[in-house]
């Protein structure tokens, strides 16, 4: 099999508006493909689609199989949503969170075994979290959050991991080493990542191919250097940039038509 | 790594459950020794252990005492543990599927169904609330059960089963149409108003253990039903969304749970009447000094709010003795300041 992930004719309306409408993806296995687009373009609905949490037409298939037609049990152990703003349950250490992400593995009225315990620990660990593991969850910093909410996801042991905007509530440091480390996660075990994400040059570093969606609709998609173009930036963000090259990578710079004069001297 | 090795899923250590039953056995022990005739400590431990089957230990009672103990006191007491453990269970359950901490078992209109039930059986079959007529328990499990198929019904027809506010609002309407039936026809039979009033306050009344049995297994499947799904509840505190992207079916899951509590607090109602606040504030009280794990909170929400409610029907038998204080009343009356005591003596925060 060829294709991990693959989308076709794939579209969302609720309450007769158009969400997204015809989209046509294909994710190869541990790949990393960026979603981008300005706001309310759609990224969300598609991650949220491809999990089955809005209902949708056209088909979504892993490794073949469409995911419309597996237990909501099948589809958490091969796909995995991290949502932007994870709901924090009150008085829940990060530990037994992260548990909750093995309940996919489960019978229904089963309980975590060692096995699952172990696995729990491991993900915490590889997240670099491990020493927050008796915290409560309201204790933790945006970064320490981000990664434990990883760690959940992670303990699903998917196949493919999606992402909605992992680096939005994060400084500048957080976002570099999230974003590192679900690229280690995707080397060492082969994890298929599909981020929706807002800076254009973390996605361009990090992606290996982008898709930009714009009013619901897929109208780029390739690597980051052939979709991030001024023109289509412009066009669909309705911004002015300057695309750049620093050291051999993209850099997307916001600019301003009467920008600061430089300093004399 | 020392730290590592004790990471486990939550669960009820030992020291826990010892408490826990050494409190409730405590308060049987205490339901049993109060009373017009008093009955020492060693006396009343020795009938509650002959109670089990196939034991028998001799005792310094008379007959009479004796009597008491075995035909008015214990199924008294027992029918508290129950009556406590089910309304707090209920309650536990009804927040963790609900996610809302405020949610107790009359949400859903389980205590309007109730009110109505009774009230008809009470005005147009004259049962008085003090027959042994179990025509009032009936009436209002029946109602109580209806009135949530009402609201659940009425929740999906708006909201398409989707929002939980929607089943909750829908829980709100059909309790206030409910409450208001229910005025009517008690407004327009004003001879049994006491009667009626009686029953909505809520008392512990038993003829032997006939109460306790007709009870007893619906209490069971409620709380069967309820501890199968500890740790779903938990998987539910990261709300519909994750929990079904977790690979979790919500909507069955809540179904089940929802049943479980409404057959659990309908039973409680039927032979209790309403007594309120002890399914919010039992669970909250062992969130606070437990944890908010379901794994944790409903086991010892059970036997807790039975000792509690034990402990309350003593205050409510023997304050004004020989008349007796409504439970209800007293459940309020002692529960929210030991809420507040609770509240103030933990860091935990909800």
């Amino acid at each position: 099999m060829t294709t991990r992930l693959s989308v076709h004719s794939l579209g969302v309306e609720i309450d007769r508006s158009v969400l997204l409408t015809g989209v046509d993806l294909t994710v190869d296995p541990g790949e990393w493909l960026g979603l981008i687009g300005p706001n309310g373009a759609g990224k969300t609905t598609l991650l949220r689609a491809v999990v089955g949490l809005v209902d949708s037409f056209g088909s979504v298939r892993v490794d073949g199989d469409d995911l419309g037609g597996l237990s909501a049990g099948e589809r958490a152990r091969r796909v995995a949503l991290v949502p932007q703003r994870p709901i924090i349950p009150p008085g829940m250490d990060a530990f037994t969170y992260v548990l909750l992400g093995r309940t996919p593995h489960l019978s229904y009225f089963a309980s975590e075994g060692k096995h699952d315990v172990e696995i729990a620990i491991r993900t915490l660990d590889e997240m670099g979290v491990a020493e927050l593991s008796h915290r409560d969850m309201s204790t933790l910093s945006g970064g320490e959050l981000q990664r434990v909410v990883l760690a959940r996801a992670l303990a699903q042991e998917p196949e493919i991991l999606l992402l909605d905007e992992p680096t939005s509530a994060l400084d500048v440091g957080n976002q570099q080493q999230v974003l590192e480390v679900i690229d280690g996660m995707r080397s060492l075990r082969g994890l298929t990542v599909v981020a929706a994400i807002h800076d254009l040059t973390l996605a361009a570093q990090f992606c290996d191919r982008l898709a930009l969606l714009s009013e619901g609709e897929l109208v780029a998609s390739g690597p980051p250097q052939q979709v991030l173009t001024e023109e289509t930036i412009r066009v669909h963000y309705d911004a002015t940039v300057n695309i750049v090259w620093i050291d051999e990578q993209l850099a997307v710079i916001p600019t301003r038509q009467n920008g600061v004069e430089p300093p004399k001297g | 790594m020392a730290a590592r090795t004790e990471l486990a899923a939550p669960a009820v250590g030992w020291k826990w459950w010892l408490g826990a039953f050494a409190i409730l056995f405590g308060a049987i022990l205490i339901g049993a020794m109060v009373g017009p005739a008093s009955i020492g400590f060693v006396d009343a431990t020795k009938v509650l252990v002959s109670l089990l089957p196939g034991i028998e230990l001799a005792t310094d009672l008379s007959e009479l005492e004796l009597g008491i103990l075995e035909v008015v006191r214990f199924p008294r007491v027992f029918l508290a543990v129950l009556v406590g453990a089910a309304l707090s269970l209920s309650g536990a359950a009804y927040q963790g599927v609900f996610r809302n901490p405020l949610a107790d078992p009359y949400l859903l209109g389980v205590a309007a169904g109730a009110g109505l039930g009774a009230t008809l059986a009470i005005v147009y079959a004259g049962a008085g609330a003090d027959s042994i007529v179990p025509i009032i328990p009936a009436a209002a499990f029946v109602g109580a059960i209806l009135g949530v198929l009402l609201s659940y019904g009425l929740g999906r027809t708006v909201g398409g089963a989707r929002t939980v506010t929607s089943l909750i609002l829908a829980g709100v309407a059909v309790a206030a149409f409910l409450t208001a039936i229910q005025t009517f026809v008690q407004q327009r039979n004003a001879e049994t108003l006491r009667e009626v009033y009686d029953w909505i306050l809520g008392r512990l009344v038993t003829t032997g253990w006939s109460e306790f049995e007709l009870i007893l297994p619906y209490v069971l499947i409620s709380a069967v039903g309820i501890f199968a799904h500890r740790r779903a509840l938990d998987v539910m505190s990261v709300g519909d969304e994750e929990a079904s992207s977790l690979g979790l079916q919500v909507g069955r899951t809540r179904l089940i749970v929802v049943g479980s509590a409404t057959l659990g607090a309908a039973a409680a109602v039927a032979v209790a009447g309403l007594i309120g606040f002890v399914g919010i504030i039992v669970p909250h009280a062992v969130r606070l000094v437990a944890g908010t794990s379901y794994r944790r909170v409903l086991p010892l929400s059970a036997l807790l709010g039975g000792a509690f409610l034990v402990l309350a029907d003593i205050v409510a038998r023997s304050v004004l003795a020989p008349a007796e204080v409504p439970i209800g009343v007293v459940t309020a009356f002692l529960g929210a300041p030991f809420f507040v005591l609770v509240l103030r003596t933990s860091r935990r925060v909800m």
